[in-house]
């Protein structure tokens, strides 16, 4: 209904004729938005977005491996408690409540931000941790991108763009993996990895248009993923695999009308997941329609906000009773002052899912401004609405299932100075969050089958610190780096049977300590880069993982005639050949070698 | 539905008789199982007093069963959960067609048969716990682990009880072993093996358990086989309780038979096999030399009268 509204407005707008461009692509993030983290895109440029992640934040990638499934987790946040957006519409699996970042290659994005903290007012269920934002604007650019690297690893990008008033832009990107990479066992033994090879294909096409006083851009992203399941250490038999299918098809207007901002995105999102082992086991397809409508009006000392978010979801799957559906429709609105020395937001979001209300959300954020040191404060209450899988699984699925919810709060602190040619930025985060109802599959007296309940609440609190310079010593040499640190603590309150925990206990592949350290040195054409991750231990299902540090060397050499650009780059990933494990019984690879060869026109 | 296939092994006008229920009266077509009882289980048996039962729990909405179900699949070689009712052996014990599988991943499960005594039962791995536990999967390890020197176990533990009331005892049966330093000797069971039951009760409770634990509890698939299932029965209905007796018990060669009258005397191994048959005239000597050590069970029968009595043989 929201869809043909829409449409309806915007043919009644199109004969106008002012034209004002309005960004399509921007995160709709509150005051607080100094823990707003942009990704660093060009570092590598074959990455995954699990990979850039890795190599940029201090946050903990659950990743199996290789090709294989890799899943974010921010602040203590389960990967279904952090919000996956493309052009500010989830596109987190309905039926699982993931994404899995490893078939996202990020060169498909214009701009990606990792965002810490809850922003459930504004994004809605399941951003509880934090979120990755992804934002595509059509461009004229042409890009090709070719590489190869160790364990058979082959990777293919090319994009151009073409047009004037209609402009567009077509990206396509396949890469393929052996993954045969070997590993050492604690006794010295030497395996290599079988069944990790897979394949994935990307396609997406942009677009965008300015008619009259309209912005109108629309956006298809195909994905087609082939991968088998790699063995466990403690397995040597076996031909699991998967297949995903994914269509994302999305259309955002942007307009200036009545002094304010009026935005619409809408989406529409197939999934199709299969799991395979000597046969078709399970095929999980889900569709999620999806529209989000604002409006914002912004004067010299204030701005308002008022929105509305409806979301249609569907699900099929062998498990489950039926083709299940879910209707999801949630209203905000967000009032911001601003004065010389401070900025003050209130955020308010209500939701109701099948007509039922979830939790009233409100938010509450300021922050102060000026001078070399800012500081920010923000009070919230964050919810994650059940997965349909949580719902409707057979066996186990619980219809009366709550909302997990809970409360949280942060204050940030940050410091800048920039002298000459020397800048540096330094800031300073502790938070601390409660969430009740946390949903857990867990094993009923009397039954046979596991089932979720909201048994748990977890309390996850910790701080984030940052140091970046940056240093440019002569016209040929510049000298950076960029230190994260991050401690999180998040501890189940109730004791459970399973998984079995006790009170205190830190939450499964947690890890308290997170590190980053990017050093780049640029002399003319080269760069080199030196990326440092640390993660100490961390809690698997069956046994606790070591922690582990990993060193990559990135060398770049960039070539720029007028608008052509070629970079050369040579990775040594894992150059001190650690062995570890993100994932208990599922071994990294060790050192590994590629070399990548981009073009770019602008 | 619930019939029962009755192998008299003695005794058939006899006060006492000995079934093998190996479950092949369900007439079950090759390849197909069921895991749905009519009720709370599979009642083998339905004359009074003689019944076998195996508990059932079916779950409509999911389609799931735990305790026990009947099977008749043969697969043997392929993992994982979808082959969940195919024993490795690729058949019943003594090469018949069908035999439960039983799944206790959350508890116990049990067998009991009110107005019997259970002897003992074949038991084996079901093909999707011994290939898990040969070759690994997702969630469970392979036995011996990353570098095959794992103590790793799959053990059944079989606690006896009367009337649902256990008596403390229990004996363990390893479905596999890898404990042993040399690890030639680790072994997966793979064909049926017979497990005595001594302590002449009617019910056992059924568990099993794991060196492959999680924070989910136990990764092995929970699952077992059995068949042939072999019980004494007491029918009092028919006939008059003898007055004979067997000494010494436990016995080294000799047995010495106190009664009063002429009488077949049959001793029955324990899994109900007929190894020694003679006739007696009052009272009497047996030579049981041939005889391994182990129980028996002697049945001495009359015209009109007959008893059954638990010999040991040292």
């Amino acid at each position: 209904m929201i869809c043909i509204v829409l449409w309806l407005f915007f043919l009644g707008a199109y004969a106008q004729s002012d034209s004002l461009y309005i960004d399509t692509v921007y995160i709709q993030s509150s005051t607080f938005s100094s823990s707003h983290k942009v990704l660093l895109k060009d570092n590598a440029p074959i990455n995954n977005l699990a990979q850039s992640i890795q190599q940029s934040e201090a946050v903990y990638v659950k990743n199996y491996g290789g090709l294989s499934l890799a899943t974010l987790s921010i602040r203590g946040s389960s990967s279904s408690q952090t919000g996956i957006y493309w052009n500010n519409l989830s596109i987190n699996n309905s039926m699982l409540g993931l994404l899995d970042l490893s078939i996202i290659p990020s060169s498909f994005m214009e701009k990606s931000a990792l965002v810490y903290g809850s922003e459930s007012t504004t994004y809605g269920s399941g951003n509880i941790g934090g979120g990755l934002y992804m934002t595509n604007e059509a461009n004229k650019s042409i890009r090709l991108s070719s590489s190869m690297g160790s364990f058979g690893n082959y990777n293919n990008s090319a994009q151009v763009g073409f047009g004037n008033k209609l402009v567009s832009s077509i990206k396509v990107q396949y890469q393929s993996i052996q993954n045969d990479y070997p590993y050492t066992l604690s006794n010295g033994d030497v395996y290599t990895l079988e069944n990790g090879s897979g394949s994935q294909f990307n396609a997406m096409y942009n677009s965008a248009i300015s008619i009259g006083k309209n912005d109108l851009s629309f956006n298809y992203w195909h994905t087609s993923a082939n991968r088998n399941i790699p063995y466990t250490t403690r397995q040597s038999s076996g031909n699991d695999s998967t297949k995903d299918f994914n269509d994302r098809f999305n259309l955002n207007l942007n307009r200036n009308i009545y002094g304010g901002f009026f935005e619409w995105n809408a989406g529409y999102f197939i999934n199709n997941n299969q799991f395979f082992q000597t046969e078709l086991i399970n095929e999980n397809i889900n569709h999620t329609l999806s529209n989000r409508v604002t409006y914002k009006v912004i004067r010299t000392n204030f701005s308002y906000t008022i929105g509305l978010d409806e979301s249609y979801l569907t699900g099929q799957s062998r498990n489950y009773a039926q083709k299940e559906t879910q209707h999801r429709i949630a209203a905000f609105t967000n009032f911001s002052h601003r004065n010389k020395y401070l900025d003050f937001d209130i955020r308010l979001r209500q939701e109701f899912i099948n007509s039922s209300l979830v939790p009233f959300i409100p938010e509450i954020s300021i922050s102060k401004k000026g001078g070399l040191i800012q500081t920010a404060l923000k009070l919230n209450r964050v919810y994650r609405n059940p997965t349909l899988n949580d719902l409707f699984w057979a066996p186990g699925g619980n219809s009366d299932l709550l909302a997990e919810d809970g409360w949280g709060g942060e204050i940030h602190t940050e410091f800048s100075y920039k002298k000459g040619k020397f800048n540096l930025v330094t800031s300073l985060t502790g938070y601390t969050r409660s969430v009740d109802n946390w949903i857990i599959w867990t094993l009923i007296s009397g039954s046979s089958f596991f089932s979720p309940r909201n048994i748990n609440k977890v309390w996850s609190r910790g701080v984030e610190y940052s140091f970046s310079s940056k240093v440019r010593l002569n016209n040929q040499l510049e000298l950076s780096n960029s230190f994260n640190y991050n401690l999180n603590l998040s501890t189940f309150q109730e004791a459970q049977e399973f998984p079995r925990k006790e009170i205190g206990d830190q939450l499964l592949y947690t890890p308290v300590h997170q590190l980053n350290n990017n050093f780049s040195l640029v002399r003319g054409k080269f760069e080199g880069r030196f990326i440092t991750r640390y993660f100490s231990s961390s809690n698997g299902i069956n046994a606790e993982l070591e922690p582990y540090i990993t060193g990559d060397l990135h060398l770049t050499y960039k070539h720029l005639i007028e608008n052509h650009r070629i970079n050369i780059q040579f990775q040594v990933n894992n150059i001190w050949n650690e062995s570890y494990r993100i994932i208990e019984f599922r071994p990294m690879a060790g050192r590994n070698f590629l070399l990548n060869i981009t073009y770019k026109l602008n | 539905m619930k019939t029962f296939y009755t192998l008299l092994l003695c005794c058939l006008v006899g006060l006492a008789h000995s079934q093998a229920t190996s479950f092949e009266g369900l007439n079950l077509p090759v390849d197909t199982f069921v895991n749905n009882a009519e009720g709370p289980g599979f009642t083998f048996n339905e004359d009074e007093g003689d019944e076998v039962f195996l508990p059932n729990s079916y779950n409509a909405t999911y389609m799931s069963f735990s305790d026990f179900a009947i099977s008749t699949m043969t697969d043997t070689e392929t993992a994982g959960f979808t082959n969940q009712y195919s024993v490795i052996s690729g058949s019943g014990a003594n090469e018949s067609l069908t035999y439960a599988v039983g799944f206790a991943g959350f508890g116990e499960t049990y067998i009991k048969t009110p107005g019997g005594t259970i002897g003992g039962f074949y038991v084996n791995n079901t093909t999707y716990a011994a290939l898990s536990m040969r070759d690994g999967d997702t969630f469970a390890k392979k036995f011996g682990g990353e570098t095959g020197d794992d103590p790793d176990f799959f053990l059944m533990t079989i606690k006896y009880a009367n009337e649902g009331i256990p008596t403390g005892d229990s004996i363990n049966f390893y479905l596999a072993d890898y404990r042993f330093e040399d690890n030639n000797l680790d072994y997966i069971v793979e064909d049926w093996t017979y497990i005595e039951i001594t302590s002449g009760v009617s019910e056992i409770i059924i568990s099993l358990s794991s060196s492959d634990n999680g924070a989910f509890g136990m990764n092995t698939p929970a699952y077992f086989a059995i068949d042939d299932m072999n019980v004494f029965f007491l029918n009092t209905k028919e006939q008059e309780l003898l007055n004979a007796n067997i000494f010494p018990n436990p016995v080294d060669n000799i047995l010495n038979i106190e009664v009063e009258q002429s009488a077949n005397v049959d001793i029955y191994s324990i899994e109900g096999t007929l190894v020694h048959s003679e006739r007696v005239y009052g009272n009497a000597q047996l030579h049981i030399e041939h005889l391994f050590s182990g129980a028996y069970y002697v049945n001495i029968t009359t015209e009109t009268k007959a008893v059954t009595k638990k010999m040991i043989k040292k």
